[in-house]
């Protein structure tokens, strides 16, 4: 069993702190994890309100399954997002014309992190993104629970949220990502670009795979674009100038489905079967990037499928940790669980049954 | 008011493309952060030193923690990472003074312009110890 090695990132220098930017960590940790049989932990805090402003790429270690990278901020230690963007003490990397978390390794997991490009003067301007030239044959890389933020009127069309560019020959069926609980927007550009994306996931001869679950773009070119992708209770909302699903090659994931966008079915492009086209969706502050969910939501609400047993990810809670409803409940679409506390009695039939059986 | 967080050891990776790609090398320049800033405990001695450049503004020196890139774009346009960094600290170059100074307090500081403070050495001084690893030339702009 791998060791874990915890050290602490805090761009304000708060009481324990190893490292006060993400950056720095990472060339600090550098190493052969699968030699050293351990598994590199950044834990991110913000103890001051202090953004951590220099953009990390995670490149030159060696990985596997077992020995992995992960970067999170811990829930139970304050410095986490509340499910929407947050400044003030929550952990967030603030770029300015730069990519914030370039990806050249593929055993990563990223959790509970907000990522903003704040300005775009040139191209190649993503939130977090791996676009390596060389892909290996095996694998996993999870990136939950993050919120990214983009601008708008770029002509950088590849401005995206998360971006996967799977251009290696090399790059085997093994290799997969897996995005889960996630929110990216404002990643637009201006005619003629217009390619900027919230989640994209591109195989130009690799066969890798990757699967966006849960996740809400908004306000993007496209919300998302895949190949070899499965892509299933997102919600793709305002993405008017692409499509709010692109298949860029190939096909789409078996599976896929349960999607819903603002759109109609023939311009939405959405994937698969029981998605929901032409619905408004009522968040509670889109303006200011709080995507939950309003009780009142008729397009997302109750209309998910639920993924607590799939077969490729399975997972139960929602971007902001509350518990989706276990095995038998019937989800929401997009990245909030619209969570009523309300007494049973009080919730509507379907809910009442599931919060009796279920919870 | 700027200082740079700079590499003071060699990661290395065995396969050489990876090396040269992803791995920090000594002297390599990691993160700039102005005057005020106070590292981490980790962020000193052994894996990096300290140069402080007292009343420069970090936007200054920030082109010093850029990596090479290749030199054309892929199909997409997009420019991939030759090498980490593009500017090394010739830190095993520098005057014995300054070399023991670094091993013994993880830190040098910098003079420019009319800053009035204690430092070691000048910009002007220090300068031709930054190499250029894409054209192998040294540093000859003032801050």
């Amino acid at each position: 069993m791998a060791t874990e090695v915890v050290k602490i990132v805090d761009p304000d220098n708060g009481s324990g702190t190893d490292y006060t930017s993400l950056s720095a960590w990472e060339a600090g940790q550098q190493q052969d994890l699968v030699t050293n049989d351990r598994i590199a932990v950044a834990k991110c805090r913000c103890t001051g309100g202090t953004a951590d402003t220099t953009a990390v790429t995670i490149s030159g270690w060696t990985t596997d399954l077992t020995h992995y990278i992960k970067i999170w901020t811990d829930p139970a230690e304050g410095y986490r997002h509340e499910g929407k963007w947050q400044t003030g003490n929550k952990y967030r990397i603030s770029i300015d014309d730069d990519a914030g978390i370039i990806l050249e390794e593929f055993d990563i997991r990223l959790d509970g992190l907000q990522v903003e490009i704040t300005n775009v003067e040139n191209s190649g301007r993503t939130a977090i993104r791996n676009w390596a030239d060389s892909w290996p044959s095996t694998g996993e890389t999870y990136i939950t629970n993050c919120i990214v933020k983009g601008v708008t009127d770029t002509k950088d069309y590849n401005h995206e949220g998360i971006g996967l560019y799977d251009a290696s020959s090399t790059g085997g069926s093994g290799v997969k990502f897996f995005i889960a609980n996630c929110v990216a927007y404002n990643f637009r550009s201006i005619e003629p670009w217009q390619w900027a994306a919230g989640f994209d996931h591109d195989c130009e001869s690799g066969s890798s795979s990757a699967y966006f679950y849960n996740c809400t773009a908004h306000n993007c070119d496209h919300g998302f674009i895949g190949t070899n992708t499965k892509v299933t209770n997102c919600i793709a909302n305002d993405c008017t100038s692409g499509k709010d699903f692109y298949l860029y090659a190939g096909s789409w994931i078996s599976g896929s489905g349960y999607n819903a966008t603002d759109l109609s079915d023939a311009n939405s492009g959405a994937p698969g079967s029981n998605n929901r086209y032409e619905q408004t969706f009522s968040f509670v502050d889109a303006d200011n990037g709080d995507f939950h969910l309003q009780a009142s939501d008729t397009g997302a609400k109750g209309y998910g499928l639920n993924l607590y047993n799939d077969s490729y990810y399975a997972f139960q809670n929602d971007i902001d940790g509350q518990d989706r409803g276990g095995s038998g409940a019937q989800w929401d679409i997009g990245a909030d669980e619209c969570v009523v506390s309300l007494p049973p009695q009080l919730l509507t039939p379907q809910r009442s049954v599931q919060h009796m059986l279920v919870r | 008011m700027a200082q740079i967080l700079v590499m003071a050891r060699d990661n290395t990776h065995a396969d050489p493309d990876t090396d040269r790609r992803g791995c920090y090398k000594r002297g390599y320049p990691v993160v700039v952060m102005p005057d005020t800033h106070t590292w981490g405990r980790e962020e000193g001695l052994p894996t990096f030193v300290v140069i402080k450049i007292p009343g420069v503004p970090v936007e200054k020196v920030r082109k010093y923690i850029e990596p090479q890139l290749e030199d054309t774009t892929d199909e997409r346009g997009r420019y991939q990472i030759y090498r980490r960094r593009l500017w090394q600290f010739r830190l095993d170059d520098l005057p014995a003074a300054a070399r023991n100074k670094l091993a013994r307090d993880g830190e040098l500081t910098i003079g420019v312009g009319d800053y009035t403070g204690d430092y070691d050495y000048t910009w002007t001084q220090v300068r031709s110890y930054l190499r250029k690893l894409k054209t192998g030339t040294d540093e000859t702009e003032n801050l």
